[in-house]
């Protein structure tokens, strides 16, 4: 009892724990997803562009260091049809090597600021037109050829840094991607190490909190079963107590009773023999309550002393309305029977018979002198149910519950009338309890009481039977 | 009718009363206030025995069963609490005859007495 609260806020906070990793471990794994997605991006550009765009510049400025290679070869040696002819292969090239790079340029992603290619070419066939026009006939004059040859190196010089910038940016762009790629997969790995670190830490709380509801409990349970033992201790204590003390009580009663009546029995007549009758009558009841007081410690101690057997109904009942009969009118009530019921109960009949003469004897008791008592009994639901119904004051509602209570005196119920102990009501509910039964009061239609007792039955059948 | 009674009781108040109410009822009471006394007096005829089970120096039963063991036959009455089932049944194992529960009535001791006692 003591460690629930405790156990309580432990839950809260290891459900608050884990649901915060929980939603870091989201957060990171989002990021991850989102870094993947960087990493899958930055490498397919470095593949499709950065790296080709590298390689095509650099093929570019082959071609153009080439074709200055071949226009040098004109300008120093004779420009003869074959040296004309391997210029004018290496200018296709040069060519084709810008288409490519167009081709590679065109595929560019948005935001790169890279060089044009569009002046290379015009670059490109504005030397060309210059330098064919030159080498297209036999040279006359090769001076003239020679000057325009070396002048037009200037455009090629031109070129080559033109495609040195392209190359140079290929270059800048595939080594900042396999930075971009390096830097995104080691935060990869951190988020990986943050993800393990938090299920880690997850599984931990989760071990923690178990061991702890476990041990809680284990406690909770020592002190549950510690509290039973000691109540069971005190019961068992009282329980005793009051059997000892009821026991105690015989031997100054059996005294008091029969030196009372040895007084009345030396002398009936003399002026102390109403004195005596009185002690005998007193040591009576109290020879009662005394009985009554170690029956109910018995049953508080679940031990009352039943000898079950199983009994035809009919019969049972039969005889107990004859002595409910005889009980009613010694007491100057009127009696009537309504016995409906049938089949077999295993029960201790005189302990029943008991239960129910109290029923009785207490109807009789508070009812109205010549009041009409029934007794009716009948099978409801495989359950035999006997009732005692009476015409008395009736029971206040709110009061109906606790007339079973031990020493409970309904309002106005003197105890000089009914000369009973108070423990009538509470003997006849610890008898029929002890046999699995139930007992109710309730109000009487038309006023009055009803004193119902259910109890389970082994065989039943309901059949009429004429009134007795 | 006049029987002799050995009244085998610890408690003084009630041997007191017994005492009394045997004797004006014409019977002769013999006391014994424990186990070792009734063991000494019981040696004698008796027509009837009066035996408490709780003494302070033992249970009534074990004399009663020694007694009957000897070949005794006096009618034996136990004066027994009434719910004391069980002890009843070894009770009648030990050989009592008939019980008396506590408080009884005076003239159901009387009843008790006339019908059982040995005619002496």
């Amino acid at each position: 009892m003591t460690a629930g609260p405790r156990t309580d806020r432990s839950w809260r906070r290891a459900v608050g724990a884990v649901v915060g990793l929980l939603v870091a471990i989201a957060v990171i794994g989002v990021v991850g997803v989102v870094i993947n997605g960087n990493i899958h991006q930055t490498v397919e550009r470095a593949i499709n562009f950065d790296v080709e765009l590298e390689d095509r510049g650099d093929d570019l400025r082959v071609a153009i260091l080439e074709v200055r290679h071949y226009h040098r070869d004109l300008l120093l040696n004779n420009p003869d049809a074959t040296r004309v002819s391997l210029w004018q292969d290496q200018y296709r090239v040069l060519l084709e090597e810008i288409d490519l790079v167009d081709e590679v340029l065109a595929r560019q992603p948005a935001g790169a600021e890279l060089p044009e290619v569009g002046e290379l070419r015009q670059m490109a066939e504005a030397y060309h037109a210059d330098f064919a026009d030159a080498v297209r006939d036999d040279i006359e004059d090769l001076d003239a050829f020679r000057d325009l040859a070396t002048d037009l190196l200037v455009p090629i010089d031109g070129m080559e840094r033109i495609a040195q910038a392209i190359d140079q940016a290929g270059e800048e762009r595939a080594t900042a991607s396999f930075a971009a790629i390096d830097e995104a997969s080691n935060t990869g790995t951190l988020i990986l190490l943050a993800v393990i670190v938090g299920l880690g830490a997850m599984g931990g709380i989760f071990g923690f909190v178990v061991l702890r509801l476990v041990e809680d409990q284990r406690r909770l349970v020592a002190v549950e079963q510690a509290a039973v033992a000691q109540m069971a201790e005190a019961s068992r204590a009282k329980t005793d107590f009051i059997a000892d003390a009821s026991h105690e009580l015989r031997t100054p009663l059996t005294v008091l009773r029969g030196n009372a009546e040895i007084g009345l029995t030396l002398d009936g007549d003399c002026a102390h023999a109403e004195i005596l009758r009185e002690i005998v009558d007193e040591s009576a009841r109290m020879s009662r309550l005394v009985d009554d007081l170690l029956f109910l410690a018995r049953s508080d101690a679940a031990s009352v002393p039943l000898e079950l057997r199983d009994v035809d109904v009919a019969e049972a009942v039969d005889g107990l309305a004859a002595r409910a009969e005889v009980l009613a009118r010694e007491q100057g009530a009127e009696f009537s029977a309504d016995l409906r019921a049938n089949g077999t109960v295993r029960v201790d009949p005189r302990r029943i018979d008991q239960a129910v003469l109290v029923l009785v004897d207490n109807a009789a008791k508070y009812g109205p002198p010549g009041g009409e008592i029934q007794l009716a009994a009948t099978v409801v639901a495989e359950r035999l149910a006997i009732e005692v119904r009476d015409r008395g004051p009736g029971i206040p509602p709110e009061q109906l519950a606790r007339v079973f209570e031990r020493f409970y005196r309904v309002d106005g119920a003197g105890r000089d009338r009914s000369g009973g102990s108070g423990l009538g009501l509470s003997i006849a509910a610890a008898i029929v309890e002890g046999h699995g039964g139930e007992i109710v009061a309730e109000p009487r239609a038309g006023g009055g009481t009803v004193m119902r007792i259910t109890l389970p039955m082994r065989t039943a059948h309901a059949t009429p039977r004429a009134d007795r | 009718m006049s029987a002799r009674i050995l009244v085998i009781e610890d408690d003084a108040a009630i041997r007191a009363m017994l005492d009394r109410g045997l004797r004006l009822a014409g019977h002769v009471p013999t006391m014994a206030e424990d186990l070792a006394a009734g063991r000494e007096l019981w040696g004698e005829a008796f027509d009837l025995v009066l035996l408490d089970v709780m003494l302070p120096d033992g249970n009534g039963l074990v004399l009663l069963a020694e007694r009957r063991a000897a070949g005794d036959t006096t009618p034996t009455v136990l004066l027994t609490a009434r719910e004391e089932t069980q002890l009843r049944e070894r009770a009648a194992e030990a050989g009592a005859t008939a019980f008396l529960s506590k408080p009884f009535a005076y003239d159901e001791l009387l009843a008790c007495v006339n019908r059982l006692a040995r005619s002496g």
